[in-house]
């Protein structure tokens, strides 16, 4: 699968931090949305920090977003942490904190309601509505191959499930203080 | 129009306010706020302005319409001066007497004038003399022959003596230059080339020039004063008063210096070129004495060849002294040829306040820009450049301009009218002198450049402008255009390790 970038991913000066505070929210805006575009390109929820993506079955490098190998430029990791911070702002993006590992990131190139309404709808669907299911079952289960949020990963499921917690529309079950299943209703 | 305003000449006015002087001349001193009279009355356009003092002329420089407005009067015109202190509301003023051309020397032009010229061949080398005048028929002194310089028996050229009637307007009117021999228009009174004195001109030029304009505040009946007032506004015009009485006794004792004290040696005992012939004294060594007389002799001749020793080392030291002078006197030509024109010194000593002084530092940097920097559009350069180029290249021999008194002369451009030149302030904070549309020009070179070749960095961009600009850009001046486009956001920069790339922001919206 090739990687659709969008032309400013060739152009050099987006990989240098301007001067011109206009020109900078510009830029931080590009980066937003490429990040956003490639996330959803890959269907990729979480990714690292240094913004590397590799394939989950072979371990191959996907793409490196911060690196432009075509033109030879990159981003300081100065500037990273600015796209980061800019887009933790907007929640666009999420510091995963419970995750094992704190250089995940959650990229919401959807939002989390969103989300929630996808999962609710596909258990009206599928008639799972008053069942208790377990996250795999929603996230890995192989029915779901044709589903949008089929391989998103448990941490970032969590999040959408809390978020249906809120509307009141599903119970979350802990076994061991870890949470192992979901009722929604 | 009159005759008494044959005394007045149009003078040449660079484009920084200052007049152009000729070729060996050199400027004296520099008067401000001066106002002139003609005769008695004042001249009405000529009321305020420099009154500029050098080696061959008085030099009006007005203060609103320079171009226009300057005139300059001939020091060899003026026979007399005199000065009139201020009394309560009449300003302090110089009068300057004319030597009358228009009763002798005029008549000898007047048209159809015939002159007898006398003609015959020398006995001797045989070349043929001509004379403007009538032999004396019965006079036995016949002048001497042009070529050998024999003086010749009338007898012996009887013969060969023609007396010829000429017209004096076929005989030929040129102008030849006594020092550079270059022949003028017979009209000019200061030879075109090196600005020399011509002889011939003299009886010439009778009529006004018509470039010179004179408004009177009244008119006079006569129109034929041959005296002119300087009248100064601000200053008591005393130390201008002395220095061109200095001035004119220098050019009467110049034209005289060919006819009086020539070849003497000494004048009133004082010997004019004390050389001591060493053998004269030497020579008296060898006599042979015994006793006090001969200690005492040679301590005589002791003393005697110390004074010849130190003598010697002293004409040594002024022939070094002269030798110096000379080589000075040729750096300076060469310089002078490289610009090809009197440059006017601007120097500290002759003003008396300093601003006026910095006013005249701003006109020259104000010259010194235009015709030194200024390329086909325009320049910008920094104060600090300009500091160092101007000082080295200016001020060197006539004491360098502290950095405060450059600015300060720069922020005078507006007030001189000179308003071509404006002092800016880049990005902020670095202040250049800049030529009024040439900021603009050069950001759109720049954008353009950077819009064309992608990319480019600060070394490409200087090159670029200045090779097919034919131009001095700086590269200082460069990097603060450049940083303005940045901070404007129509260029966006790729940071790398080799430096700094430009590309023109085609993305993102300003």
């Amino acid at each position: 699968m090739t990687l659709e970038t969008p032309q400013i991913y060739k152009f050099p000066p987006l990989y240098t931090p301007q001067t011109n505070k206009l020109i900078r929210k510009q830029q931080l805006q590009t980066w937003e949305s490429i990040i956003l575009q490639t996330c959803a390109q890959l269907s990729k929820w979480c990714i690292n920090k240094n913004g590397k993506i590799y394939d989950q079955s072979t371990g191959e490098l996907l793409i490196s977003i911060f690196e432009n190998p075509e033109i030879q430029r990159a981003c300081s990791l100065e500037f990273q942490q600015e796209i980061w911070a800019y887009m933790l702002q907007n929640e666009t993006a999420l510091q995963l904190k419970e995750s094992e590992d704190s250089n995940m990131i959650a990229i919401f190139w959807e939002s989390l309601d969103s989300w929630s309404s996808t999962i609710l709808e596909w258990c009206e669907t599928s008639g799972k509505l008053n069942q208790v299911i377990t996250i795999y079952e929603i996230c890995e289960s192989d029915e779901n191959t044709n589903c949008k949020f089929y391989g998103m990963p448990s941490s970032f499921c969590l999040l959408v499930l809390h978020r249906l917690v809120d509307r009141n529309r599903a119970t979350l079950l802990k076994d061991q203080g870890k949470i192992v299943g979901v009722k929604i209703v | 129009m009159s005759a008494g305003f044959i005394y007045w000449h149009p003078v040449e006015i660079a484009g920084s306010g200052q007049p152009i002087l000729r070729e060996n001349e050199r400027d004296i001193y520099v008067e401000q706020s001066v106002g002139l009279y003609h005769g008695k009355t004042k001249i009405l356009n000529k009321q305020k302005g420099r009154l500029y003092l050098t080696s061959q002329r008085i030099i009006y420089v007005d203060e609103l319409a320079p171009k226009k407005e300057s005139v300059c009067i001939e020091n060899d015109d003026i026979m007399n001066v005199e000065y009139s202190s201020k009394f309560l509301k009449r300003s302090a003023k110089i009068i300057l007497f004319f030597k009358e051309l228009s009763q002798n020397e005029a008549p000898i032009e007047e048209k159809g004038k015939q002159v007898h010229t006398t003609q015959w061949n020398c006995p001797i080398c045989g070349v043929e003399n001509r004379i403007y005048s009538t032999l004396d028929s019965n006079g036995l002194n016949m002048p001497p022959c042009g070529s050998c310089g024999v003086e010749v028996d009338r007898d012996m050229v009887q013969n060969s003596i023609k007396t010829v009637v000429e017209d004096l307007e076929e005989t030929p009117k040129e102008n030849i230059c006594p020092v550079c021999t270059f022949i003028n228009h017979p009209q000019i009174r200061n030879c075109e080339i090196c600005g020399a004195r011509l002889k011939q001109s003299r009886r010439t030029s009778k009529v006004k020039d018509s470039r010179v304009r004179i408004l009177l505040e009244e008119k006079t009946p006569s129109g034929e004063e041959s005296f002119a007032q300087l009248s100064f506004r601000k200053t008591d015009g005393a130390l201008f008063y002395e220095t061109l009485v200095k001035q004119l006794q220098e050019i009467s004792r110049k034209e005289s210096k060919h006819l009086f004290n020539q070849n003497v040696l000494s004048v009133n005992g004082v010997p004019t070129d004390p050389v001591i012939d060493p053998d004269l004294v030497l020579s008296n060594n060898d006599i042979n004495l015994i006793g006090i007389t001969a200690l005492e002799k040679n301590k005589e001749q002791q003393l005697l060849k110390n004074n010849i020793v130190m003598s010697n080392a002293l004409s040594d030291l002024n022939k070094l002294m002269a030798l110096a002078e000379d080589i000075e006197k040729m750096y300076q030509g060469n310089r002078k040829s490289k610009s090809n024109e009197s440059i006017l010194l601007v120097d500290r000593e002759k003003y008396l306040n300093k601003n006026v002084f910095l006013e005249e530092i701003a006109r020259e940097l104000y010259g010194f820009v235009d015709s030194e920097l200024r390329g086909d559009s325009g320049i910008i350069v920094t104060l600090v450049d300009l500091f160092a180029l101007y000082n080295k290249s200016v001020r060197i021999g006539t004491g360098l301009i502290s950095p405060e008194e450059m600015r300060e002369a720069c922020e005078k451009f507006e007030k001189l009218g000179l308003n071509d030149l404006k002092l800016i302030k880049i990005n902020g904070r670095v202040l250049c002198l800049a030529f009024q549309d040439s900021f603009d020009h050069i950001r759109t070179k720049v954008l353009q450049l950077a819009t064309m070749r992608p990319g480019v960095d600060i070394l490409q961009i200087t090159t670029e402008l200045n090779v097919y600009e034919k131009n001095n850009w700086s590269m200082g001046v460069i990097s603060e255009v450049l940083q303005y486009c940045v901070a404007e956001g129509n260029l966006v920069m790729d940071e790398q390790i080799s430096g700094t790339n430009y590309y023109f922001n085609s993305y993102w919206k300003v």
